[in-house]
């Protein structure tokens, strides 16, 4: 097996920053729309269905630690089944790649450079994305790493910037005829923690430890804190009817900052410049699973990657041409979410079942090799 | 690609097909007779003004014998006082013990602290042009090479492109004897290895590897080693242009060796696991391998308290930032954002660049291509007109610029306060990078507002990410990996919480500091 390229604690910074991503733009309004001044119970109740699946998710990664998630599902499925999984797989994690980036240039337009083309916006964006990925997984790490921290320190402080203005009222009532409307957003409050899934990928390339695990949860239980938080907050700003018309309630939640010093006048096109750290961070490590499922797919040498990479450009730049309304983009990605539904709550929690009880029944005298792996074996 | 590989590889084989001399040499062995061992080294030599001999008689007569060397970087005195005094007073007096042997006269007749015997012009030319004295003696088919190396350099001075507040004011010079005595007067050592060998196909130079056995990665040493036998350099070059040829990325524009004259810096890297290089006749050292958080520290770090020193440390940082990004954010407010700064801002901007001619982006290229100029007229100059140069050009083109309606005032303001920045990074070769990168970030903001300077801030974070100096990387230790380095990488926590080594170094000692109070600390 090669040597680790990244470390445990790079758990967390990972799939954090994979979630963290475009949906921290859209999540307030659509949660609101769903489960309205209840939306962060919602989400809350999601983040620990995601830690669950999350659990299940890294089970599965762990019973394969020198596979990533294309790997595993050749060696699960065979060559037919296999393939014909992990093409779904492929064509899900290029589609959400593709419409994520589509999205925030979106917003880039709307709120930093109205007059620049989209393509030109995507393509600088998919070109940076794709130069990280072929400088390899390790400059991957080390690249999240340094924006993560700048991710999360942009996040509290708009959301402190904007206490001043919440009013704790908006929240009322709690829970008040609208439990049902609260369990049923949980699923749907669970899909925006996809980033979760990346453990699959990113696993195999880790310095196994027996803090891998609790660095892999506290990578999920960061987006679920902040998503709470920003949901929170954007309620507590705008009250339900507001949040539920804006396109992106955070963005419009530092537009509503009232900074004491006059020193910049349009604050949330600052914020806007720091979610581009956010966002291509999610983007890269979607970008660099994308080139996992495409080179097992197609069984392409790692000589070869680099035209594996760069395909992926004409691709993406199709995906975010083929809708160019912003709307039609938002209104799109439900297909997305179903797919990825069977994806993380479906097909990923199957998987690890059957290997885990697969491996239990086939190696009983293993003891001594199990002890040495996490918490749930022993 | 393919082409030029393969036109590349064909050039290098042919370079490796020509035979120097110098390999010849080793055929051509010393006779007994003086006569010709003189002219055969007059004549390999191609008959140098500055090489002298001197015929002499031993035992009163009985045995001739002659001295060799280049009078300019040997020294006569040490010649006159420990080999030809002695062994003409010491020879006469032996007349009456009979014949005199070879052995006797190394051993006992010559004072010189360094003597070796030689048989082959290969050795015998290298160690003449280094310095070395040659004596044969008639009857004997072999000689006696004896170290009067003694050339004339300058006395140890002061840093001239690090200068420290507080520390230690000397620097290296050109001479690698002093520049040993440097180091080894600061760590009294015994581990300290100092390995010599000698580089170059034509021209000998002699290079030293130090570092410190027990703390330096013995995988680390081999593999500097290692890389420093593979080159296939024609002469004399200085240790910089050496070593950048053996770094992992030659081609990037940031340093991934850290080039010192400073004997402390050289000092505290040893410490830390590091290896260093020096060569004689440079006045420099080169440290490896390095990382862009080490080239942003100063020696006057260490002197100052800890928190003085993280403030210090952070504003370099800030400096490092302006220098690259300034300008670039500049034009991308002005013609992108205006909506971003205070409306009384943008009329101060508007007003002040009423009647420049150009936009904001030709002003700035303009203005920095002129900032480099000037600097590099600066450097070139001797010391006291240099000063006259900047006055001239900083002050007197900087106002009548503005005042002929070339370039804003505030342009002159931002392109300043971007020169001052770039002069707080430690690191001259740091800093020349810095330069250089605003130039795509300026083009970025021309074209694509904050979000090419954005998009271009990513991209220049990967390629720093990506590089690597002797398998480190560059950017360690901002990253999870080492999470004990932090204390000394961005800012300087106290030296009492330092008590490890660099992780990163993955030095064999990882203690560097006892826990209790005075007591030494085991493993």
């Amino acid at each position: 097996m090669n040597k680790p390229k990244l470390n445990s604690m790079q758990m967390m910074t990972l799939i954090s920053a994979g979630t963290l991503g475009v949906d921290i733009l859209t999540v307030p309004r659509r949660m609101v729309e769903s489960s309205g001044q209840d939306a962060w119970i919602s989400i809350l109740l999601g983040g620990l269905l995601t830690l669950i699946f999350g659990t299940l998710a890294y089970i599965l990664a762990v019973q394969y630690p020198d596979k990533d998630f294309p790997e595993i599902l050749i060696s699960i499925g065979g060559k037919f089944f296999g393939r014909l999984m992990l093409l779904i797989v492929a064509i899900y994690v290029l589609l959400y790649l593709g419409l994520s980036i589509k999205i925030f240039v979106q917003a880039l337009l709307v709120f930093l450079l109205d007059k620049t083309p989209v393509f030109i916006l995507m393509l600088l964006m998919n070109l940076v994305a794709g130069y990280a990925v072929v400088k390899g997984l390790e400059t991957i790490g080390r690249v999240v790493d340094i924006l993560f921290p700048l991710t999360i320190f942009t996040i509290f402080f708009v959301m402190l910037l904007a206490l001043p203005q919440a009013d704790p009222i908006r929240l009322k009532p709690i829970l008040y005829n609208n439990d049902k409307n609260v369990l049923k957003s949980i699923i749907p409050a669970a899909q925006r923690f996809t980033g979760v899934g990346l453990i699959l990928y990113y696993f195999k390339h880790t310095n196994k430890s027996k803090s891998s695990f609790l660095w892999f949860l506290a990578g999920i239980c960061i987006p679920v804190f902040s998503y709470t938080a920003l949901t929170l907050i954007t309620i507590m700003v705008f009250g339900i009817k507001e949040t539920a018309i804006l396109t992106y309630p955070p963005l419009t939640l530092i537009k509503a900052i009232r900074f004491p010093i006059s020193f910049l006048e349009r604050l949330e096109s600052f914020a806007a410049v720091f979610w581009i750290g956010i966002v291509f961070n999610a983007a890269v490590l979607f970008y660099y699973s994308s080139l996992r499922n495409i080179t097992v797919f197609f069984s392409i040498p790692e000589k070869y990657e680099i035209y594996a990479i760069w395909a992926h450009l004409p691709l993406l730049m199709m995906i975010g041409q083929a809708e160019s309304n912003v709307w039609e983009v938002l209104d799109g990605t439900p297909i997305i979410r179903t797919v990825q539904f069977l994806i993380v709550l479906g097909m990923i929690p199957l998987l690890a079942g059957y290997t885990f009880l697969k491996n239990r029944r086939r190696r009983p005298g293993e003891s001594k090799k199990i002890r040495d792996l996490p918490f749930y074996y022993t | 690609m393919n082409i030029f590989k393969r036109i590349l590889g064909k050039r290098k084989k042919n370079i490796s097909q020509i035979n120097f001399n110098n390999e010849e040499w080793v055929q051509f062995k010393l006779s007994g007779d003086i006569r010709d061992n003189i002219s055969r080294l007059c004549h390999i030599m191609n008959q140098p003004s500055d090489l002298k001999s001197r015929e002499f008689s031993l035992a009163g007569g009985s045995r001739k014998a002659a001295t060799l060397f280049i009078s300019t970087v040997a020294n006569e005195d040490m010649i006159q006082e420990h080999i030809l005094k002695p062994l003409i007073m010491e020879s006469t007096a032996a007349i009456g013990k009979g014949r005199i042997s070879f052995e006797e006269i190394k051993d006992s007749m010559i004072s010189a602290d360094k003597v070796k015997v030689v048989y082959t012009f290969d050795e015998i030319v290298m160690g003449i042009m280094s310095g070395e004295t040659l004596l044969t003696i008639q009857g004997y088919d072999k000689g006696l090479l004896i170290d009067t190396k003694g050339y004339q350099g300058r006395t140890v001075g002061e840093p001239a492109t690090e200068p420290s507040v507080k520390g230690p004011q000397e620097a290296f010079v050109e001479i690698l004897r002093i520049n040993i005595g440097l180091i080894r007067r600061r760590l009294l050592d015994p581990n300290l290895c100092i390995e010599m060998y000698k580089m170059g196909r034509r021209a000998k130079a002699d290079y030293i590897i130090v570092y410190i056995k027990g703390i330096a990665n013995g995988s680390l040493v081999d593999e500097i080693k290692n890389r420093l036998s593979k080159l296939d350099v024609d002469g004399q070059a200085t240790t910089a242009q050496v070593v950048r040829m053996i770094v992992d990325r030659p081609n990037s524009i940031f340093p991934l060796i850290q080039v010192t004259e400073r004997p402390d810096k050289v000092v505290s890297a040893l410490s830390e696991g590091r290896v260093a290089i020096l060569m004689n006749g440079n006045p420099e050292a080169v440290i490896a391998p390095t990382t862009f958080p080490i080239l942003m520290q100063s020696s006057d770090d260490y002197y100052e308290n800890w928190i003085v020193a993280s403030v210090i440390r952070m504003a370099r940082l800030v400096g490092v930032f302006i220098t690259a990004l300034l300008p670039a954010l500049y034009i991308s407010v002005t013609a992108f954002h205006p909506d971003m700064i205070p409306l009384n801002l943008v009329l101060s901007i508007t007003d002040s660049r009423t009647g420049v001619p150009f936009p904001a982006f030709v002003e700035a290229l303009l203005m920095v291509f002129t900032l480099e100029l000037l600097q590099e007229a600066g450097i070139r100059l001797p010391r006291i007109v240099g000063q006259t140069v900047s006055i001239v050009g900083g002050l007197v083109i900087g106002q009548a610029a503005v005042q002929a309606g070339i370039v804003s005032p505030i342009m002159v303001i931002v392109i300043s306060i971007t020169a001052v920045s770039s002069f707080t990074v430690p690191d001259y070769s740091l800093g020349l990078a810095l330069r250089i990168a605003r130039i795509p970030f300026i083009m970025l903001a021309v074209t694509l507002g904050i979000f090419g300077v954005a998009m271009g801030m990513i991209a220049g974070l990967i390629y720093i990410a990506s590089l690597k100096s002797f398998g480190l990387c560059y950017l360690e230790p901002i990253s999870t990996l080492y999470p004990a380095d932090w204390k000394d990488s961005l800012l300087r926590a106290p030296m009492r919480s330092m008590r490890k080594r660099p992780e990163e170094m993955q030095p064999e000692d990882p203690i560097r500091m006892s826990t209790g109070k005075g007591g030494q600390e085991n493993e």
